[in-house]
């Protein structure tokens, strides 16, 4: 994947982390379709989806530090401002202003559903927006599974769970749960028991040709008390899916 | 107190570290453990038969296994009681559980560390995917650890000498060839370790950046 890309599929919003990944000073680094990205929150309360490279000697931008509203590379301490990412000092040149053109890689940031979703070509203003997701919502635990992202939704379609208010109770034979694939990388899945039901969206972000993270979205309120149990069980029921995907559809090496 | 040492080892640095945080006065003996060999030496072996580094001693107490250092040091030396809790079973229970979880990691990635730095004989293969199976078992815990409590690797709102032992060789993974991108939990924690007030840095092992 680290060659031509796919037109469409750099158009196409994925998501690349969730937004509980964002912790305060701490940058997060990923991958999307084989590019590398750091993504942060700035003081300002700006998330930033960035390359994760340093313009000026290349270093990895995960390694430096997050000052304020700027990101400050580890480097040789050229920091670049959230938002815009030009750089807007360089130690080296003290009272100089830094070039116009130098300036952190940026891609096009969007928060939906308790994601951060990005895109790796911007060139399409009207390309389909993030689907929209309840405003209540819960990031379930994002599994990364060493399979491609279209083995990933092969197996996803067997996604089975029990609704959330249900899960303190055994499972019986009267409940119900579908998982309905909505197009390559997305996923409805609903479970009922009787009056009490859960719904899960799950996105797949393609890491690269040998990785697929899988975010999951528990939909609507959940009770404080019950959340770590609905937690725990979609990591668990999402992990085996992760185990049988990856013994299925091991990821090789491409030519 | 001397702490039989080998500067590029995480299992020694580990003890180094927790002395550190700790504020234990102490002396170093380094050893020549590559190419040197030095801690499968008549006389070491004499002081630890396993010839494995660290070795601690004090008083004529000889101690070795980092991890049954840091018990010892956390027991004998923190006066607050929080690094090793002994009071609760089920707390020190789990710091036992991860202690030997420290100890797999040393197997997998330090090994895979062993034989891509020093030219030891394992199969990489074999080390690399043993560090992964654990390096998912503990992303997903710390993931939870985030929204139980703490983020450390025990609960409670108190780091403990699990995290010690558990940070160098996770932290060094990537000179074993062990990527750390699919593990986003353990990249937070391994940030949160690296921000305690008197840590200390080995080869490899960086400071977080200073704050402005």
């Amino acid at each position: 994947m680290s060659g031509t890309l796919d037109p469409d599929l750099e158009r196409r919003w994925f998501p690349v982390c969730s937004r509980d990944d964002l912790q305060a000073q701490h940058i997060f680094e990923t991958e999307l379709l084989g590019r590398e990205l750091a993504v942060w929150r700035g003081g300002g309360g700006v998330v930033n989806v960035w390359a994760n490279r340093c313009p000026h000697r290349g270093m990895r931008l995960s390694a430096g530090a997050i000052l304020g509203g700027e990101l400050r590379c580890a480097y040789h301490g050229y920091r670049y401002a959230e938002g815009s990412g030009l750089c807007t000092s360089i130690p080296a040149q003290p009272g100089r202003a830094a070039p116009r053109s130098l300036c952190a890689a940026t891609y096009p940031v969007f928060e939906a559903g308790n994601l951060i979703w990005s895109r790796l070509k911007d060139d399409e203003p009207a390309g389909a927006p993030p689907p929209s997701i309840a405003q209540h919502c819960e990031s379930l635990y994002g599994l990364a599974v060493k399979s491609r992202a279209i083995d990933v939704a092969e197996v996803l379609t067997r996604y089975r769970f029990r609704p959330t208010a249900a899960l303190a109770e055994p499972e019986t034979e009267d409940e119900l749960c579908t998982t309905t694939q909505i197009d390559a990388y997305s996923f409805r899945a609903a479970a009922r028991k009787g009056s009490m039901t859960s719904e899960v969206r799950l996105f797949l972000q393609p890491v690269d040709a040998r990785c697929t993270v899988v975010h999951g979205i528990l939909c609507g309120e959940v009770a404080a008390e019950l959340k770590i149990a609905a937690l725990r069980h979609h990591a668990e029921r999402l992990g085996r899916l992760r185990d049988a995907c990856e013994r299925l559809f091991p990821a090789r090496d491409e030519p | 107190m001397i702490l039989y040492d080998y500067e590029l080892s995480g299992n020694c640095y580990k003890v180094r570290l927790l002395l550190a945080l700790l504020a234990i006065p102490h002396s170093l003996h380094p050893m020549d453990f590559y190419p040197g060999r030095e801690h499968k030496s008549d006389w070491f072996l004499a002081l630890n038969p396993l010839g494995q580094l660290p070795v601690l001693v004090e008083d004529g107490y000889v101690l070795r296994d980092a991890q049954a250092i840091l018990v010892y040091l956390a027991s004998r030396y923190d006066g607050s009681g929080l690094w090793y809790p002994t009071a609760d079973p089920n707390l020190l229970g789990s710091i036992n559980s991860w202690l030997m979880f420290a100890d797999a990691i040393t197997n997998t990635a330090s090994a895979a560390r062993l034989h891509d730095g020093f030219f030891y004989d394992f199969d990489i293969a074999r080390c690399r995917d043993g560090a992964h199976r654990l390096f998912r078992i503990l992303d997903e815990h710390l993931w939870f650890s985030e929204r139980g409590a703490s983020g450390w690797i025990c609960t409670g709102a108190h780091p403990t000498i699990a995290d010690i032992a558990l940070f160098p060789y996770v932290q060094l993974s990537e000179e074993g060839g062990i990527a750390r991108r699919d593990y986003p939990a353990i990249r937070r924690w391994l940030d949160r370790v690296r921000m305690l007030a008197g840590f200390v840095t080995m080869p490899g092992i960086f400071a977080l950046p200073a704050r402005a």
